[in-house]
């Protein structure tokens, strides 16, 4: 060999060198006096390369150092408490990243959108029911506040523009009280088809809420500014109703009971088949509330003509508007 | 060697103390630079600087001892003069001669002038080695690089790490034989 070829002689003599006897050389201190020349080759090669940098030099990369030492600090705390070897890699990649937040994204609607439509449907347990309707009462959404036995038809978001009815055609006043909105109770349902059935006479102030026969109490309630009195409050939404529309109250007195928000009513859902009469019409509810039934069937004497059964629904009459139309036509016998 | 300060100093670093910083860069600089310049790095001196400013970078993932945080130094080195390497290639640059040596006093012109040959002396023999021994050598003798640690650094086993090294050792020493380098 020639030049820097290593002589068999030199290489069988390192290799015979143990790995200590190796890196005594290299730090530069021989075990053996042939290697004395190399280790002191090494030793000056590290003194020869270990050069110190110029002042200069040296207070400018010091000041840089400095300054990311300041703006990698804030992250220093949360990072040392992950070990680094089992730290999850972090996605460099901007797609990754994308596609992650996509995925995330993706999930949260999934999650919202059968979280929202079970509670729609009202097939959430019912305190969430009960708490998630009360919530979305306030931005205007109506929704059932336990569960009910038919689907809500008329969709949560209430405008008495929704009305199909072909009996009746909803008037402004309930239209705009909200009561038109699809939500009401199974009861209501029952009551609305009762009304059509009996009265037509009360078309025009009840029209909507025949509409809305979908819907549930719940909504309704919701929307109306008397639904205070209705969902919270049996006592006071007859009390109420009896001023506004009694007439209907009389037939709806207790469905509204029925799909008020008090518990006691709700789970009255039990029915007590009050009957109640309204324009000759003989209804079978589901009402927990004897008493309200009670008054109810001494207020309106019954007329078998037509019979439903409900399932405690609610149709409660807040429209001042209709009060007197309805009272003229059902009686008067709300309360 | 900072020895038994050194975990109060790399503690001092990890909350951004710059007595910390300052003392590790004057520890280990050096070092470095000597590193880069015997790599044949363009500009051995910035360099060093972007090496220190990534172990600022990644010193909240560092875990171990003195003698791991001088290998993982000469790790991110060896990786910089690799990124500075290809860069090069793509731009090459006319490259202009190293000044005098640092460290010699220049008032000893004597002293000097024999530093300077012996240093020359050392440089050429480690600059006529193979570039995968003289990375090997200077890892290890700069860098306190264990073979793993060598291999992991430059990508080969430890078997072919120790080859290299033997065979560079052989090298010097019959070059040293050969040739007479004044040390």
């Amino acid at each position: 060999m020639s030049g820097f070829g290593a002589d068999e002689d030199e290489m069988r003599l390192f290799a015979k060198l143990s790995e200590r006897e190796l890196d005594g050389v290299l730090a530069g201190h021989a075990s053996r006096d042939e290697l004395e020349e190399v280790a002191t080759f090494f030793r000056e090669l590290r003194i020869d390369l270990e050069e110190t940098l110029p002042a200069g030099v040296e207070s400018r990369h010091l000041a840089a150092i400095f300054q990311e030492a300041r703006h990698v600090q804030p992250a220093v705390s949360e990072l040392q408490t992950t070990p680094a070897l089992h730290r999850r890699p972090t996605l460099r990649n901007p797609f990754r990243r994308l596609a992650a937040r996509a995925t995330i994204a993706a999930v949260g609607l999934a999650a919202l959108a059968a979280f929202g439509g079970a509670a729609y449907a009202g097939a959430l347990p019912k305190p969430v029911q009960a708490k998630v309707a009360d919530i979305v009462r306030h931005v205007g959404i109506s929704l059932p506040t336990s569960h009910h036995h038919s689907k809500p038809r008329g969709g949560g978001v209430q405008s008495g523009v929704q009305s199909t009815s072909t009996l009746d055609q909803p008037t402004g006043a309930d239209m705009n009280d909200g009561s038109s909105s699809g939500n009401r109770s199974n009861g209501t349902q029952g009551n609305e088809q009762r009304d059509q059935k009996q009265d037509t006479s009360r078309s025009n102030d009840r029209g909507a809420q025949q509409t809305d026969t979908s819907g549930q109490g719940e909504g309704r309630q919701g929307n109306d500014p008397s639904s205070g009195n209705r969902s919270n409050d049996r006592g006071a939404q007859q009390t109420d109703t009896g001023g506004q529309g009694e007439g209907r109250q009389g037939n709806d007195g207790a469905s509204q009971n029925g799909t008020s928000h008090d518990g006691a009513v709700q789970g009255g859902a039990t029915q007590s088949g009050t009957t109640q009469s309204d324009g000759g019409a003989e209804k079978t509810r589901t009402n927990g509330d004897q008493s309200l039934q009670t008054t109810t069937v001494q207020a309106v004497p019954s007329q078998p003509e037509a019979q439903d059964t409900t399932t405690g629904g609610s149709t409660p009459s807040s429209d001042p508007g209709r009060g007197g139309d309805q009272q003229g036509t059902d009686g008067g016998n709300g309360k | 060697m900072l020895g038994e300060n050194f975990s109060g100093t790399l503690a001092g670093a990890r909350t951004g103390a710059e007595w910390a910083w300052a003392a590790i860069y004057r520890d280990l600089a050096p070092a470095v630079t000597g590193y880069l310049r015997a790599r044949g790095a363009h500009e051995p001196e910035d360099l060093t600087g972007e090496v220190f400013l990534q172990l600022v970078r990644d010193l909240p993932r560092f875990q171990g001892e003195e003698r791991e945080f001088r290998a993982w130094t000469f790790v991110i080195a060896h990786h910089r003069l690799l990124d500075e390497s290809r860069r090069r290639a793509r731009r090459p640059v006319d490259l202009e001669p190293d000044g005098p040596v640092v460290g010699s006093d220049p008032e000893d012109v004597e002293t000097q002038v024999i530093a300077s040959a012996a240093a020359a002396g050392v440089r050429r023999i480690i600059d006529q080695l193979p570039p995968d021994q003289r990375d090997v050598l200077l890892l290890r003798v700069l860098g306190d690089l264990t073979v793993e640690e060598v291999g992991r650094a430059v990508g080969k086993s430890s078997g072919a790490v120790k080859a290299l090294q033997r065979r560079g050792l052989a090298s010097i020493k019959r070059t040293l034989a050969q040739e007479g380098v004044p040390l």
